[in-house]
């Protein structure tokens, strides 16, 4: 692997570095503030229990041993607030909400339909993939010319046109069998290599890189980025969660911190799925001869190219729900856009060459150049621009979204129900 | 230098939406401790009151000082030492009332570990706590909003509406419970469009009218100083001629047994005017009101009903 491959990996922790400080900058209110406190009037810290039920005070002096009531309102003593304020910086703060974000998303339904559809699709790449390698293993097939018939072509496989004689479908002329095994033999030359490249798509460790290509990963975390974000405006939970005194940057923060982890996981979840179809798939296929597999290091590489890929497009999604404060709108503009960027650069491209190098810079075209180089199967999407190109364009894109979601939160005003 | 006996002071605060003042110039000032009425009319101003006092709105002008800090909106470490419930209380429909509160409770700053079965026990929703917030009545739901408002033992607890949608023996418990609240040097701001429940648990309130402070003060002088007197004297009807030439007395009416009559300065001045015509006072009273009177008459609204809570931001 040379260096030009290894340096986005290498540019990574220095980005997330760079996000950290930026979130630091942006949430400057976790910071220890020196700030006058209400003396309290009543006893200095530590001070006896407060209750607004007499019957519940523990008489100053009492055994610990001494019952606790189970009901009534007890108000016990607060440590400084100096001591807290310190105690609790800006990380741990973030931590502490991705912990609860968690213990909220796992309890909705969405995220494992999600994660369903995302392991299904990945099943469905590894199986069709097997099921070509079958396929080409019988030996291939001829396509038998229509000659003026009705209804869709014959096929002949090659096994019956390469034996002696050849074994050829009802009603074609035997005269054609000479070209339909020079066919064969041609299908057979190139199958060898082509079952040997399949092969090591569906054998471990490849079929996790074939399983981790299977695209639909950044469509599922538009949808759950959008979802995650907006409810909090749709239910009204984001007034009732920032009047805690969360932070309002913590507060996102979190989110986007948790949707990066359930990106992680699923993907993990992906990887161990398509380990076990390998498991399967070695079984019920030949390795062909002179078989290879995919390197360890080659996979991590795809796994970290599957991650980074989806980043920028949960900042896409975090922002557009910010701005909109409506998760199906955003979902629609986000969605609508990945799909409708390739279709514009294919219209103008044609319209005029000025606009060839345009998807060099779009967000789709970056994230599928970038996420493409993990395939073993197909060349880059944009094969005029290299890794490095795309992990710049995608860290811009990211910084830039995160940077607006995160102004947009700190920013506005919640005054309705609704969290608008 | 900060003032420890307040908690919330206002200076000047102004909120524009657009064309529209919802807030206008408001300095208000709520003591520490005790329960403190937060009343006016529908589109008055009070949630986006509350909405700037807790960081939620941010004004377009003013100041606001909470706990006796000198700083420009509404830090974080204020909200921890914050409960509150705006309006209906919002909660994620799927967690059931329990995972709802165990939920704040974790992002909370001073969550104890306990207080969630401790509010649920107190709001009386221990039996109800593993369904879905979805199912609640819309009484449970007022319930899990007071307990969420209680997490952290906060210092300022602020109740919008809290016994909407309950039935009057819940209403009694949210009551009892307000009041309770105030008596730890807890402070409440109860916004409540039961001008009676507020007269009785309220020690202070303020009065808001198109985004203007029209009165504060404590309820008992509110309703009792209008400067309407009932006045017995020796002679009522040469009281009432008296009375009358003095430019500081106004709506002298004959009740029974007396006079009533509206005085702007200080009540002692119409008991020395009368000594000075050999008329002697024989019962000097002031004449009490219902906060609902007091609040009709300070607001011009012709009757309560127009009085709300605020079905939507001001």
């Amino acid at each position: 692997m040379n260096a030009r491959r290894w340096l986005p990996w290498a540019l990574l922790p220095i980005a997330i570095l760079g996000i950290e400080r930026a979130l630091r900058a942006i949430a400057p209110n976790r910071q220890p503030v020196a700030t006058p406190e209400i003396p309290h009037v009543e006893q200095p810290y530590p001070q006896p229990l407060r209750t607004s039920d007499p019957s519940l005070v523990r008489p100053t002096g009492a055994p610990m041993s001494q019952p606790t009531p189970t009901t009534g309102f007890i108000r016990p003593t607060s440590p400084p607030p100096d001591r807290e304020r310190s105690r609790r910086n800006a990380i741990v703060a973030v931590a502490q909400l991705t912990r609860w974000e968690w213990f909220k998303l796992r309890r909705r339904w969405m995220p494992w339909i999600l994660l369903l559809i995302l392991v299904l699709f990945s099943q469905l790449a590894i199986w069709a993939t097997v099921f070509q390698y079958r396929s080409i293993d019988a030996g291939g097939q001829v396509i038998i010319p229509t000659a003026g018939r009705a209804g869709p072509p014959r096929t002949a496989q090659c096994t019956d046109v390469l034996a002696e004689p050849s074994r050829l479908p009802e009603g074609v002329d035997p005269a054609l069998a000479p070209a339909f095994r020079a066919q064969c033999v041609e299908i057979a030359k190139q199958g060898d290599e082509q079952l040997r490249q399949i092969y090591a798509t569906i054998s471990l460790p490849g079929s996790i890189k074939l399983a981790l290509s299977a695209g639909i990963g950044t469509i599922l975390i538009a949808v759950l980025s959008a979802s995650v974000i907006g409810v909090e405006y749709g239910w009204g939970t984001m007034r009732t969660t920032l009047t805690r005194g969360t932070g309002r940057a913590q507060y996102l923060a979190g989110k986007i911190a948790v949707l990066l982890l359930a990106a992680l996981g699923a993907l993990i979840v992906v990887a161990i799925g398509a380990a076990s179809a390998s498991v399967i798939a070695e079984r019920i296929v030949t390795a062909p001869a002179g078989a290879t597999a995919a390197t360890w290091s080659s996979v991590a590489e795809a796994f970290g190219r599957a991650w980074f890929a989806l980043v920028p497009m949960v900042a896409l999604l975090v922002m557009l729900t910010v701005l909109t404060a409506s998760g199906s709108t955003s979902m629609a503009i986000g969605i609508g856009y990945t799909i409708a960027e390739p279709i514009l650069l294919a219209l103008l491209g044609r319209l005029s060459d000025r606009f060839a190098r345009l998807g060099d810079y779009l967000l789709a075209a970056n994230i599928s150049g970038w996420s493409s180089g993990s395939s073993m199967l197909s060349s880059s999407a944009n094969a005029s621009v290299s890794s490095m190109h795309h992990f710049i364009v995608l860290v811009i894109y990211t910084t830039v979204f995160t940077a607006i979601a995160f102004y947009l939160i700190k920013s506005r005003d919640v005054s309705k129900a609704t969290g608008t | 230098m900060p003032d420890s006996a307040a908690v919330i002071e206002t200076a000047d605060l102004t909120k524009t939406f657009g064309k529209v003042r919802a807030v206008d110039h408001l300095s208000l000032r709520v003591e520490r401790g005790g329960v403190f009425g937060l009343l006016g009319p529908n589109g008055s101003g009070k949630t986006t009151t509350i909405g700037m006092l807790l960081g939620l709105v941010a004004p377009t002008s003013g100041s606001i000082r909470l706990f006796g800090h000198d700083h420009n909106g509404v830090r974080d470490e204020d909200l921890q030492r914050i409960g509150a419930i705006i309006e209906t209380p919002s909660f994620y429909p799927y967690l059931s009332g329990r995972d709802n509160l165990r939920y704040f409770a974790g992002i909370s700053a001073h969550s104890e570990p306990g207080e969630v079965e401790r509010l649920l026990d107190l709001v009386e929703l221990s039996g109800n706590a593993n369904r879905k917030f979805s199912t609640y009545s819309l009484g449970m739901k007022q319930r899990l909003g007071v307990a969420y408002a209680l997490l952290g033992d906060p210092d300022l607890v602020f109740l919008d509406e809290p016994t909407n949608g309950l039935d009057p023996a819940g209403v009694a418990e949210v009551r009892d419970l307000v009041k309770n609240l105030g008596r730890d040097g807890r402070t409440v701001i109860l916004s409540s469009h039961m001008l009676a429940e507020v007269e009785q648990v309220c020690e202070r309130v303020a009065i808001i009218s198109h985004g203007q402070l029209l009165a504060q003060g404590l309820v008992a002088e509110l309703i009792g100083v209008q400067g309407l007197f009932r006045v017995h004297t020796t002679d009522d009807a040469r009281a009432r001629g008296v009375l009358a030439a003095l430019p500081t007395a106004h709506d002298i009416t004959d009740t029974e047994g007396g006079l009533t009559v509206r005085i702007d300065a200080d009540p002692s001045d119409l008991s020395r005017a009368l000594a000075a015509s050999n008329i002697y006072v024989r019962e000097l009273t002031p004449v009490q009101t219902t906060l609902e009177q007091y609040f009709l008459e300070v607001t011009g609204e012709s009757s309560v009903g127009s009085y709300g809570a605020d079905a939507v931001s001001a």
